[in-house]
């Protein structure tokens, strides 16, 4: 059970990757031949093909970001419930925030060429980010004060 | 002659248009999952327990559905061409392939809808099923589709065209216009919508009448005892304000599955959605899950080099490589795994009786091979078509109810 | 009733495990229809929506008393067939 949770949520990121892959090699491809052949029925037009392609490396990247912050979740919370790292299991409370902070600097690292100077997006990742830092600096305190009071 | 012509309604762009049809697919994956809609089972129940109650919100959805598109059409927001555009041909195809395709959904255990969001979910029956899908596919288009096609152009049993040729506002009035859409729309949405209630309250009042034994069962009451089973504290007495509170709180977070009402609304906002943001882009309804399981096996092909679109029939005619439905069913499968998988419910699941992989996998064929003569399935042709304001939807209804009453029939013998 | 639901063993068994709707209805129904007044089935399953809605649905219909035994990941449905 533990091992499908902590499982399936990777598959989640591979599969939208292979998705986005596929589409890009093979569905392109194929455009390019169902063109060739003059198969119009089938064809499809470059501003739709785009349109695809785009609206689906944002999903690819949504997608994989879930995938991977429920594997975070889900990796910590069997870790804990199996008893392991009893001594350092602060440093879990610690790992989790920095893991999805990582996340989001790797996303809009990845994702530059289609925020562009997008404003909005931007802020909205800041903000994210900054909530990740400010649950990693709570957590730091509390194991501090666990300690002190140790 | 009404114009057959689309024009986008509002300026956005295709990423926009993908990107609503993708969140669409995930929502109607999520909350099929979490209400667990099936039109089979909707209708399998008729036959077994005479039950109306999931068929009654089957036909509350097809109502809310058409009432939606209809008033968006009549108060001028979206243009009538917008609605009927895609309505396909009608014809003998439709009712023959809308009763394989309820013979074989009910023996496989899972429609369209359902048979994607519980192959998300981990059933291993429906993953199946999907397959027998694809092959289905393959068989009509090379066994049936150049016939059927013949059937279609020399018009024998069939429409020659479709469009406005089957939207009912042209076929009662003779006229596309707002008032006649406004008429039309209210004739065929208020009844459904009545009965749809009618036939969960008659249900529900038959249940009581039952338990309160007035059918020669005395003392008889059907009270489940899973609360003290489960070791749970026996619930207390809740005021009403606290217990909606709770109740919303326990949706939210996935503790409950939502009821089939609630999933009926989401539902039929869905297809509102799709409607308004597709107008003028491409079909603008829900899935087409029928043509993406033909599409899909031909992704698949594709890897082993093989490209159906220049070789095989219907293949080569009848699908554009990619569109909006595609992202919709590959969300639709990422929402119904999401919701199953935070609720916990996601499992993968094999069936004890090992026969019942080879009757999935008969059943998925013959869901393949009806659901492309029937030009589609439950959701992207006969929930479609009630919001589309056509009549196929209707000749879909009635065949499928026939098709799963035989599929009934044939288990019982099993 | 629902104690003797819990405590007497069933007298038939369904395993419809790995099954989904309509399946575990409608084999329930088919094992019901055989079944004498007074006898108890037992069906095992592992989808929800079976035990929340189906199930309870068919055994409404009928007015036949029901108790849910979760063990596990899957539920024992016990239902006393009467009349």
């Amino acid at each position: 059970m533990y091992l499908r949770k902590v499982l399936a949520p990777l598959v989640l990121s591979l599969f939208a990757m292979g998705w986005y892959r596929f589409s890009e090699v093979y569905i392109v491809g194929s455009d390019q031949i169902a063109l060739c052949h003059g198969n119009y029925a089938v064809y499809v037009i470059p501003a739709q093909l785009d349109g695809y392609l785009v609206a689906n490396l944002w999903i690819c990247y949504s997608l994989v970001f879930v995938g991977l912050s429920m594997f975070w979740y889900n990796l910590v919370k069997y870790v804990k419930d199996k008893g392991f790292l009893t001594e350092g299991k602060g440093s879990i409370d610690l790992a989790f925030p920095l893991a999805i902070a990582a996340e989001i600097i790797a996303l809009f690292t990845i994702g530059s060429s289609i925020i562009g100077g997008d404003m909005t997006i931007r802020l909205a990742g800041y903000t994210c980010l900054i909530a990740c830092l400010m649950w990693f600096w709570y957590s730091l305190v509390n194991i501090i004060k666990v300690r002190t009071l140790a | 002659m009404p114009a057959q012509v689309l024009e986008p309604v509002f300026s956005y762009g295709w990423p926009i248009v993908f990107a609503v049809f993708a969140a669409s697919g995930f929502i109607l994956g999520w909350a099929a999952q979490r209400g667990n809609y099936c039109f089979v089972n909707a209708m399998t129940s008729i036959f077994t327990t005479k039950s109306f109650e999931r068929f009654g919100a089957l036909l509350l959805l097809f109502g809310l559905s058409a009432l939606g598109t209809g008033l968006l059409v009549a108060t001028g927001f979206i243009p009538s061409s917008d609605q009927f555009y895609f309505n396909y041909f009608g014809g003998w195809y439709i009712l023959v392939g809308s009763t394989i395709f309820g013979f074989g959904a009910a023996l496989a255990g899972g429609c369209n809808l359902s048979m994607l969001y519980r192959a998300a979910s981990g059933y291993v029956q429906n993953w199946i099923e999907l397959f027998g899908m694809m092959i289905g596919t393959y068989i009509f288009a090379i066994g049936i589709w150049p016939f059927q096609l013949f059937t279609m152009e020399k018009g024998i049993l069939s429409t020659t065209a479709g469009g406005y040729v089957e939207y009912l506002p042209y076929l009662i009035f003779h006229s596309v216009s707002n008032e006649a859409v406004l008429l039309t729309t209210l004739m065929l949405a208020i009844p459904l919508i009545f009965l749809g209630i009618y036939l969960q309250i008659y249900t529900k009042r038959k249940w009581n009448k039952v338990a309160r034994g007035e059918r020669g069962i005395p003392g008889i009451f059907a009270v489940p005892k899973l609360g003290n089973s489960l070791g749970l504290p026996s619930p207390t007495v809740l005021p009403e304000k606290v217990k909606l509170s709770k109740e919303i709180k326990d949706l939210i977070l996935l503790r409950k599955p939502y009821g089939t009402n609630l999933t009926t609304v989401i539902l039929a906002l869905d297809i509102i959605l799709v409607f308004i943001v597709g107008a003028g882009y491409t079909f603008n309804y829900l899935v087409i899950t029928s043509s993406d399981g033909g599409r899909f096996f031909e992704y698949i092909m594709m890897m082993f080099g093989q490209n159906l679109f220049i070789t095989t029939p219907w293949f080569n005619d009848s699908l554009p490589i990619v569109d909006t439905s595609t992202l919709m069913v590959v969300m639709l499968c990422v929402g119904a795994f999401t919701s199953s998988f935070l609720s916990g419910d996601f499992k993968i699941r094999i069936p004890k009786d090992r026969r019942r992989l080879l009757i999935g996998f008969i059943g998925g064929i013959l869901v393949g091979i009806g659901v492309r003569m029937a030009l589609g399935c439950n959701v992207g042709l006969m929930w479609t078509n009630f919001a589309q304001l056509g009549y196929d939807g209707i000749i879909f209804l009635f065949g499928m109810l026939s098709g799963v009453y035989l599929a009934v029939k044939v288990q019982e013998r099993l | 009733m629902g104690s003797e639901l819990t405590t007497r063993n069933p007298d038939q068994v369904l395993d419809v495990r790995g099954e989904s709707c309509p399946i575990p209805e409608m084999e329930a129904q088919k094992k019901l229809k055989k079944m004498k007044g007074g006898q108890i089935l037992e069906v095992l399953t592992d989808h929800q929506p079976a035990v929340d809605v189906t199930l309870p649905s068919l055994c409404k219909s009928h007015g036949y008393p029901y108790e849910i035994i979760k063990d596990g990941e899957q539920y024992k449905f016990r239902i006393l067939k009467v009349g």
